[in-house]
């Protein structure tokens, strides 16, 4: 028990320093919270921003709570520091501080300051490499929107696998087409393994049009989308496959066992149908 | 067509959360009887009930077209004893809207800042796009809800049938978006990503506003003017959102960039909107008004995300205590820890099902 709780309280340290990442912030919301236990004379804010602020964090490291909230959810324990109100803190003692001067100078150099104390130890959200200028409402990628629109069928839901970049959006464009597998495999974390993610990302510079279509037809996938970046080896209208069409850098193949059942039973689009009997006037 | 959609979606998560607003701002003072305190009190509202409907039909894998039906009518009775209550309420907007403009100078060119570094935020939050892998799921689970009429009966990342998902069941923000889209017929990701982002930001200032104006009332000294701190409270306030992106763990950072997922929700609004609660309950008189946000605050702490589960009884707990100690009442205290009894159940369902 002993050595759990220390394990806990190792876990919490370091979800803390995580947590800072090396800024001032955490710090800072330190100080504030000194200044107010200082300053604050009226009851009732006493009790929520001084009192309960720091119980509150004396709970949080506690080892014992931190050990059940560890045994609940190890990876997201972190997110109990977010009942600490440090932006109402800090924001609220940096106030304080400018009410405490009388002359219109020395509030506005304290307001300049806070200013500066939290722009130069803060880190802009706007400038993290993974914001973009969205070309679209949806805030996805335009080349899944294509791809995701020439795969779906008016009048059923076929599988499909596809690249792994498409992943983490496809299923947020359309619930129309199933997919082996999706993001979750993306994260090694969660340790999730498919024999078809293998065969379409196990080389970085070409498919394996043998052991994609083997692969896929195991997943019972009617289509295959492969993106034009990488080499086609084998070719896969070899594997009784044709090319549906070709979206944005995407080549959409479909299967030919699956485009005859479905042909059959009155399942296709007529754009479908089209270019499956071309492919196979031209074989 | 499209602009129908648009007038049915904005009607949605503007008048609709503010008139639902009423009830609970009714039974405030009238010195909290704001718009802005309006529009958080009626959000709150929405998530109280789309929580307390929406967990039973999850749970009886009942069809979400018998959910928006449910929800729908009830969010309309609901709307009508708003509109009757607001009669009452009218009158003090008008009166804190008029003071609003009859301050000095520098307090105007404050708000006009602190209105300002909102909207560049607003700004970037519509037009400026944020990879979030956690969207595959929370995105995708809208999408699949309004597709195939089942909640949490398909797994996300692919589609297919599988157990109901417990772990997020009872937090069903996802679903509540998916009654969005199904209402107005705008596809979930754009819901999420360019209405909910920008609104669900407006909420936030709303309620750093409302803390704010509790933390800071305007004072008269003699032979000075009135002292306003609330705009410097609101610019601070911003900076320190966009400049919270310290780690990817801090609630800044999850309000910022996840605003429309249930953990930013909890980060960003819930989590602030409790603090507010508590300056209300710290108080020696609580008007009837406050409780009701509180007790709505407390369910919308679950149906954003499953770590209220533990989180909110914490705070509650250790809240009612030092509340209880200041006023040197057991009933106080008791009464505040009451009122997490809805969520303990929810907790202990929550372990049920799991």
């Amino acid at each position: 028990m002993l050595s759990a709780l220390k394990r806990a309280a190792g876990t919490v340290l370091e979800d803390i320093i995580l947590y800072n990442n090396k800024s001032f912030l955490v710090p800072l919301f330190l100080i504030a919270l000194l200044f107010l236990w200082v300053t604050e004379k009226k009851k009732r804010l006493r009790v929520v921003l001084v009192y309960l602020v720091t119980a509150l964090g004396v709970v949080f490291v506690c080892p014992l709570y931190a050990w059940i909230g560890i045994l609940i959810d190890a990876e997201i324990y972190y997110r109990v520091l977010w009942a600490l109100p440090m932006g109402i803190v800090v924001c609220y003692s940096a106030v304080k501080l400018m009410m405490r001067f009388q002359t219109a100078v020395s509030r506005g150099l304290v307001f300049v300051l806070t200013l500066l104390v939290i722009c130069i130890n803060g880190d802009l959200v706007y400038t993290k490499t993974l914001h973009f200028k969205s070309v679209n409402a949806y805030h996805m990628p335009q080349q899944v929107i294509d791809v995701a629109e020439a795969l779906k069928l008016d009048n059923y839901t076929p599988i499909a696998v596809m690249p792994a970049e498409l992943l983490p959006f496809f299923r947020q464009y359309t619930a129309d087409v199933f997919t082996p597998y999706g993001r979750n495999i993306l994260e090694p974390a969660w340790s999730f393994s498919n024999a078809l993610y293998d065969a379409m990302e196990g080389s970085e510079s070409y498919y394996d049009a043998v052991e994609v279509a083997r692969c896929a037809r195991e997943e019972h996938c009617a289509y295959v989308v492969l993106s034009c970046a990488k080499q086609i080896r084998g070719g896969m209208e070899e594997q009784n496959y044709f090319l549906l069409d070709f979206v944005q850098g995407y080549y959409i193949y479909m299967d030919y066992n699956y485009y005859d059942v479905y042909k059959e039973q009155g399942l296709l689009d007529d754009d479908v149908i089209k270019a499956g009997e071309t492919g196979r006037e031209g074989t | 067509m499209e602009i129908i959609q648009w007038c049915i979606l904005l009607t949605l998560v503007l008048p609709v959360p503010f008139f639902l607003g009423m009830i609970p701002v009714k039974y405030m003072s009238g010195l909290q009887r704001t718009p802005a305190m309006t529009y958080v009190c009626g959000w709150f509202v929405s998530f109280f009930l789309f929580e307390l409907t929406a967990v039973p039909f999850i749970l009886l894998e009942k069809s979400f077209t018998s959910l928006v039906i449910t929800y729908t009518s009830l969010i309309g009775v609901v709307l009508l004893c708003s509109v009757w209550a607001s009669r009452h309420v009218w009158a003090d907007f008008a009166r804190n809207i008029r003071e609003s403009f009859s301050q000095p100078l520098p307090v105007k060119l404050g708000w006009l800042l602190a209105y300002f570094l909102i909207g560049v935020q607003l700004y970037m939050a519509l037009f400026y796009e944020y990879y979030d892998g956690d969207d595959a799921y929370y995105i995708a689970t809208s999408v699949l809800t309004d597709k195939f009429d089942t909640m949490y009966l398909r797994d996300a990342y692919t589609g297919y049938l599988y157990p109901l998902d417990a772990r997020h069941a009872l937090s069903p923000t996802p679903v509540y978006q998916a009654w969005l889209s199904r209402l107005s017929g705008i596809h979930p990701a754009v819901i999420s990503h360019s209405v909910l982002s920008v609104v669900w930001l407006v909420f936030l200032y709303c309620i750093y506003g409302q803390i704010g104006n509790r933390l800071l009332p305007i004072t008269k000294k003699t032979g000075r003017a009135k002292s306003n701190f609330r705009p410097v409270f609101l610019i601070f306030t911003a900076v320190w959102f966009a400049f919270g992106n310290i780690s990817l763990y801090t609630s800044e950072t999850f309000a910022m960039t996840r605003t429309w997922q249930g953990k930013g929700m909890m980060a960003g609004m819930v989590l602030p909107a409790l603090v507010l609660c508590m300056i209300y309950l710290a108080q020696d008189k609580v008007s009837p008004g406050a409780w009701m946000l509180y007790e709505c605050v407390l369910v919308s702490a679950v149906f954003s995300t499953s770590v209220s589960f533990m989180l909110v009884p914490t705070v509650v707990g250790v809240a009612s205590v030092l509340i209880g100690i200041k006023k040197k009442s057991v009933r106080a205290a008791v009464n505040i820890f009451a009122c997490c009894v809805p969520c303990l159940l929810l907790a202990v369902c929550y372990l049920v099902v799991k």
